[in-house]
């Protein structure tokens, strides 16, 4: 936008000190950002004993695949993609059907009692029970230790409602006019125009949701902890971190360490995958919209 | 008089049409999710003033005795509690006195910059860590500050610095949450602003030019005041989180010692395993009430003084 206001202009701009030093800092801070993860990268092609001297940095020194043909051959790492892949498709899928035919009841003018409804709603957003009360909650639902405790308590949030509702209203009120004098019903209505058309805001909301899924390991330390066979990608990796058995492969005793970024790799390796593809959904005004209500 | 009454019934109580009654059952289904997850918790508080430690279930422990203001003197008066508690606000004042500006910062100076090709890629880059767990970047950071073999450590070491190694997790507690929470969080948190800056007339930045002012200038003229609603709605909401930090970042980073608790893992931990070992739901469900309240407090003060000072509040 700026760079069309200098062409508009007609003015060359030269680059000043202040450019320089702009792009200097953010330069840095992007260094920061992204050098952890290449670190790790290749500490998990680093052969273990000799990452343990230190200091492997731009290459490594000693090539090996044994951390990740550990990891590979690790049963729990698979089961936990499984896990963590359904959790999130699954999860994602209600949180959004849900929260956006909640969004649409909430943003009709026919809704009877909408003061009730914004009211009960938002009283949430500033006071709740707390840890215990929900963890009794889940117990007493049955919850725990089932894999529907990874999908049914994220399937609706105000915050992710109000970001719906703002965009809802936006949407062309004679298209719902004519909609339903050609006999659609609201439900009708919903399915085959709401949806189609907040394609965006589902995307952009969709993304936060599919981060928080795939990132989660508390749900599983606390609510379903009991059986391996419903861990989480995150929480096997954090349990292996912290378990610090010595790990053999092929008679040969590894490197926890290296074997763990080993880990840390294939579990980064699904987001640094679809990195390119949601980066489009990314930015977004939506957030101050609906905060501003 | 009978068919009076009917008539002013049915005024009083339209019934609802197909439309009507589809939009409620939609907004309804919000109310039986939120009437079960976030208000039974609520009536769940009861458990705060009831000795229900040492129970499993909900029913069971409402069966018990009420103990009034038991558990709330006892952790007011906990030596590890106070620990704790100014533990908590200690950091997270200094967080937010870092953490909050800073993607303000980022977004400023992302504004700022020429070249559209270079800003994309400066952003890619910044998202980044926003999108790793905490458990894999709290790995790699500590990986990195290893005490034994972290890069880190042993540059600062090989540059004469240092002696002996720094142990980070034991000894440099809140600079490592801080640090951690600004790179995993600044850029993506810089998204709002930045979204806020783009909507700026960029006539306004051409007439400051014409009126010959330099970019700093522009940027405390004009960038900022624009996002300053923004700015202020995000510093309300930050406020009000004094007590609360990313659990899941805790976790990581803790290395079991007393001194690294903070109010919402020590929460944690005294529900699942207290002082004893055995889970005290009775006391850790007082602990949140206190904190529930405060955050309840901290945002209504801050908000009053934000609209009798700032004329903008949240609500």
């Amino acid at each position: 936008m700026k760079k069309n206001r200098k062409n508009a202009q007609g003015i060359v701009r030269k680059i000043g000190a202040f450019d320089v030093l702009n792009i200097a800092i953010l330069l840095i801070f992007a260094f920061v950002c992204l050098f952890p993860v290449y670190y790790v990268l290749v500490g998990s092609f680093n052969e273990g004993q000799n990452y343990a001297l230190g200091g492997t940095v731009l290459f490594p020194r000693v090539w090996s695949f044994e951390n990740y043909l550990w990891v590979l051959n690790y049963k729990l790492i698979w089961n936990g993609l499984l896990v963590t892949a359904a959790r999130t498709v699954v999860g994602t899928a209600l949180h959004l059907v849900f929260t956006m035919t909640v969004a649409y009841g909430m943003s009709h003018r026919l809704l009877r009692g909408k003061k009730f409804f914004r009211g009960f709603n938002l009283l949430t957003m500033f006071f709740g029970g707390g840890l215990i009360p929900y963890y009794i909650l889940l117990t007493e639902l049955r919850l725990t230790d089932t894999f529907w405790v990874y999908v049914i308590p994220p399937m609706y949030s105000v915050y992710d409602m109000l970001v719906f509702l703002t965009f809802i209203r936006g949407l062309s009120q004679d298209l719902h006019d004519a909609a339903v004098i050609d006999g659609a019903g609201e439900w009708q209505y919903l399915f085959r125009f709401v949806f189609p058309l907040s394609m965006p805001v589902l995307a952009t909301v969709g993304l936060w949701s599919i981060v928080g899924h795939w990132n989660n390991y508390f749900d599983t330390m606390y609510y379903a902890e009991s059986y391996e066979s419903l861990w989480t990608l995150q929480y096997v990796l954090k349990h292996m971190i912290e378990a610090g058995e010595p790990l053999y492969y092929a008679g040969k005793e590894l490197n926890a360490q290296t074997v763990e970024f080993a880990a840390v790799i294939v579990a980064t390796l699904p987001v640094l995958f679809a990195y390119p593809f949601l980066q489009r959904y990314f930015t977004n005004g939506f957030m101050v919209g609906s905060l501003k209500e | 008089m009978e068919a009076k009454n009917t008539v002013k019934k049915r005024k009083k109580f339209k019934r609802f049409s197909k439309s009507e009654a589809a939009v409620f059952i939609m907004a309804f289904l919000g109310v039986v999710f939120l009437a079960l997850f976030a208000y039974v918790p609520m009536a769940g508080i009861l458990l705060a003033f009831k000795d229900g430690d040492y129970l499993y279930g909900f029913w069971d422990a409402m069966s018990t005795d009420w103990v009034g203001f038991k558990h709330f003197a006892r952790f007011l008066t906990d030596m590890d509690f106070k620990a704790v508690f100014f533990n908590t606000v200690g950091l997270n004042v200094l967080s937010l006195l870092v953490n909050f500006p800073f993607p303000i910062l980022i977004a400023v100076l992302l504004g700022e910059v020429r070249s559209r090709r270079l800003k994309r890629g400066l952003q890619s880059v910044i998202y980044l860590p926003h999108f790793l767990s905490w458990v894999v970047f709290g790995s790699i950071i500590l990986a990195l500050l290893n005490t034994n073999n972290g890069l880190i450590n042993m540059i600062l070491k090989e540059m004469g610095l240092l002696e002996r190694s720094i142990n980070f997790q034991r000894d440099h507690f809140w600079g490592l949450i801080i640090f951690t929470t600004l790179i995993k969080g600044a850029g993506w948190g810089s998204i709002i602003y930045l979204a806020a800056i783009t909507t700026i007339d960029p006539q306004l930045y051409e007439a400051a030019e014409l009126d010959g002012a330099g970019r700093f200038r522009q940027i405390f003229c004009i960038t900022l005041p624009a996002i300053a609603p923004t700015i202020t709605t995000f510093f309300l909401l930050n406020i009000s989180g004094l007590l609360g930090d990313s659990i899941e970042q805790l976790l990581v980073f803790q290395d079991g010692t007393i001194t690294n608790e903070l109010f919402d893992s020590y929460l944690l931990h005294q529900a699942f395993g207290g002082f004893d070992g055995s889970p005290h739901y009775s006391y850790a469900t007082a602990l949140g009430l206190f904190r529930s309240v405060i955050a309840v407090l901290l945002l209504s003060l801050s908000n009053f003084f934000s609209k009798t000072f700032a004329g903008r509040g949240l609500f």
